[in-house]
Order: C-alpha cells, then sequence, then structure tokens
C-alpha cells in the first residue's frame, strides 16, 4: 500500500513563491533571518540558494528613545538573479575590539550565477558573476562588472566599474567595452548579461 | 515576505535519523538547529565549537572529533561517505567555510579551509596551514606546519605565522571574538544531540 508521501502533495505546488512586489523565492532556498533579509522586487532567489540574514549587525545598546527595529543584514536590488546553490553570507571583522557582521549590498540587475559565494560589503548593479566564484569578504564590485566562471576574489579588494575579472586570486583582465548590457529584446535573445533582466525574471516559473 | 499559496502547510520536518548518532556535545559549543549529524559512529564536539546550519557531520565510517573553538560554516561536509573505514580530527581554532569538504586524517590547530576547498582522504594537514577557496589537497597528502595552498595548487610556508607568535595569539583571540559573535547570532540546537 503507498501512502502518498509530502513529496507528491508538493509537486501540485509551484517551485516559486512569489511576493507583492514580484519577488520569486524558490521553495528549496534555505534562507535564515528572513526578516533582515530586502529583496527590491522582481527578483529571483533559486533552488538551493543560501541566503544568510540572521548574521547581522546587533547594536550593543539601542541608543535612548531609539526602539531596536530589524537590521538588514543582506539586501538586494531590483530584478536581480541569484541563481540555484549559491550562499550569501555577510562578512564579519573586528570592530572596536568585537566582531561584527557587516551589511552587504546588492544592486539592480545583478545575476549571480550557480555555485557562486558570496561575501562581499557591496555589488553594484548591472554585474555579471559567472558560476562556482568565490567572493571573498568585504570586495566591493562596481558597476557594469563581469566575472567569469570559478574566480576567487580575494579579501577587500575594490574591482573598478567596467572591468572583466578572471582567475585565482582574481585580476581585472579587461574592460567590458561599450555597449555592455545593451542590446536584447532580439528574437530569442531576450536578456543580455549586463543588461536590463527583467525578461529574465519574467521567464523564470 | 507574504506568500498567495497556502502557506499553513509546513514543508515536512528535516529527516532525523531512525539511529540517533552517538555523539559527545560540550555544554558550551553551538550547533544550529539545522545542521545535520549522521552516522553510527561517535561525533565528539569540543568546547566553544560552532557547527552552523546546513554543515554536515558524517560519522559513517569512523569517529569525528572536532575541536574546541573551531567553526563548520554552511554546507561544509566534515567525514566520510563511503569506502574504508577512518576517523577524523579537527584540531582546536579550526576554520571550515562554506561548502568545504574535509575527508582528511587530521587537520591541526589553528587551520582554515576556505570556501569550497577540498581536503582529500587520509590528508593530514599540519597546524595553521590555510588552504584558500576552491583548492584541492589530495588523498594521503600531508601539509607542514604553517603551509599555504593558493592559486591553483601553489604552495608556501608562511612565515609571518610561524615566525610571530604574537600572531598566532591574535588569530585565536579573533576566533575568540567570532565565536562570542556567533554565540549571540546563531540559535543554539545542541540538546538536540545530547
Amino acid at each position: 500500500m503507498s501512502r502518498p508521501g509530502p513529496v507528491s502533495r508538493r509537486s501540485t505546488k509551484s517551485e516559486y513563491i512569489e511576493t507583492d512586489t514580484g519577488n520569486k523565492i524558490s521553495r528549496r532556498a534555505h534562507i535564515e533571518g528572513k526578516q533582515n533579509i530586502m529583496l527590491g522586487g522582481k527578483s529571483v532567489v533559486m533552488a538551493g540558494v543560501c541566503l544568510r540574514g540572521d548574521l547581522h549587525r546587533k547594536s550593543e545598546k539601542p541608543a535612548e528613545g531609539e526602539k531596536e527595529g530589524p537590521t538588514t543584514a543582506i539586501s538586494v536590488g531590483r530584478a536581480s538573479v541569484i541563481a540555484t546553490n549559491c550562499t550569501i553570507r555577510p562578512p564579519m571583522r573586528l570592530s572596536r575590539g568585537q566582531m561584527t557582521f557587516y551589511p552587504m549590498r546588492i544592486g539592480d540587475n545583478v545575476f549571480i550565477g550557480p555555485g557562486t559565494h558570496v561575501s562581499s560589503l557591496s555589488i553594484s548593479s548591472h554585474v555579471h558573476i559567472g558560476a562556482n566564484c568565490v567572493l571573498s569578504p568585504f570586495c566591493v564590485i562596481k558597476e557594469s562588472c563581469k566575472i567569469l566562471p570559478h574566480t576567487v576574489v580575494p579579501p577587500h579588494m575594490v574591482i573598478p566599474a567596467g572591468s572583466v575579472v578572471a582567475g585565482r586570486p582574481a585580476q581585472i583582465v579587461g574592460e567590458v567595452g561599450e555597449g555592455w548590457g545593451q542590446g536584447g529584446g532580439a528574437e530569442g535573445e531576450e536578456w543580455v548579461e549586463g543588461g536590463d533582466l527583467r525578461p529574465l525574471v519574467r521567464s523564470i516559473k | 515576505m507574504t506568500s498567495k499559496p497556502v502557506a499553513s502547510k509546513r514543508p515536512p520536518a528535516p529527516i532525523v535519523p531512525a539511529v540517533k548518532t552517538p555523539s559527545q556535545v560540550h555544554p558550551s559549543a553551538i550547533i544550529a538547529d539545522k545542521a545535520q549529524i549522521t552516522g553510527a559512529h561517535t561525533v565528539e564536539i569540543g568546547e566553544s565549537a560552532v557547527i552552523h546550519p546546513y554543515a554536515k557531520i558524517r560519522s559513517e565510517r569512523g569517529k569525528v572529533v572536532i575541536g574546541k573553538s573551531s567553526i563548520v560554516y554552511e554546507r561544509a561536509v566534515v567525514g566520510v561517505a563511503d569506502g574504508g573505514e577512518q576517523d577524523i580530527t579537527i584540531g582546536e581554532g579550526v576554520n571550515i567555510e562554506t561548502g568545504a569538504v574535509i575527508e582528511a586524517k587530521s587537520i591541526g590547530d589553528g587551520s582554515t579551509v576556505e570556501v569550497n576547498a577540498s581536503i582529500g582522504r587520509a590528508a593530514v594537514v599540519g597546524r595553521y596551514c590555510r588552504v584558500a577557496a576552491l583548492e584541492k589537497v589530495e588523498a594521503g597528502e600531508e601539509l607542514e606546519d604553517f603551509t599555504v595552498v593558493y592559486s591553483d595548487g601553489q604552495r608556501r610556508v608562511d612565515k609571518t605565522m610561524r615566525d610571530h607568535p604574537e600572531i598566532r595569539e591574535a588569530k585565536q583571540v579573533g576566533q575568540e571574538k567570532s565565536i562570542e559573535l556567533m554565540r549571540k547570532m546563531v540559535p543554539n540546537a545542541a540538546a538536540k544531540w545530547m
């Protein structure tokens, strides 16, 4: 006698939960501390992604008359895509004699490839990150960069806008050049790397 | 985050192994609720050690010992899933970062295995070693104390760490402070394993 397991019941549900602002969050994503995570709208969090929002900055004692509201540990902009099995963990370091987690910020239209680990301080908009990269703590990635697959960005590295980065440890190997993120909208190619990712987000169901 | 579909039916609880892993957990250790400890051999978790959510400790093929003040981050796997019997000993103040796979025989005090690195079977990693992100230590390999594995398989000796005991002390202080922080951040479910 076969008992219908929870799997068969779940298959009737969709893969993604869509929020009021159009964010799509996979049911199979591992999200800790969701009260400290901000998604800008129309962003996608795919299956197996691990978001560590529980590792937030804790104020020692809240100032007088100020009530302790939820702090943001991870903020993601609009139309950003976090592909499968990524890990997003805020960086930590010693500050005034205490270990502190720093809030991290990811901009709009950012694509983070599958299996990538992100501990950077900030990633600006229109950045394309390949698969299986490691962005070490406190690295800063400026606008319109492309990070090739299997890159290890060392801690505290600042990548200037428009760079192409590769290697272990990462080096700037070129520039994205004119027209990065332009195009798209053509038949069979609704979106381009570094461009507007909304068509991609729309196609994910 | 409001979900449109009915959220009343919660997904099934994480699979709890039929046989509970015999474990010795120090009362001051922090084990997240979603950390997994599986296998039939003993798992020893030392004083102030931190096991993050989604980390896996597997004792299917031998005893696993995690030393004092060591941290195992999310998705790291410590243990051998199949093959011959082998015990694993992790020293004191070791950091095993996200996604690292440890099948080594032992890892010395103060070493760091960075993101998605892997240490092969029966390898021996010395004290204060550092295996950088995505690097690999082959099965059976022995790393001397203060070795750094970086940039696709290159090796060097960290002379700063070797020649300056105060830097080693500073590292230890940093480790203690990060554990202090995680004590506030990671809900402790160690009682489950006691």
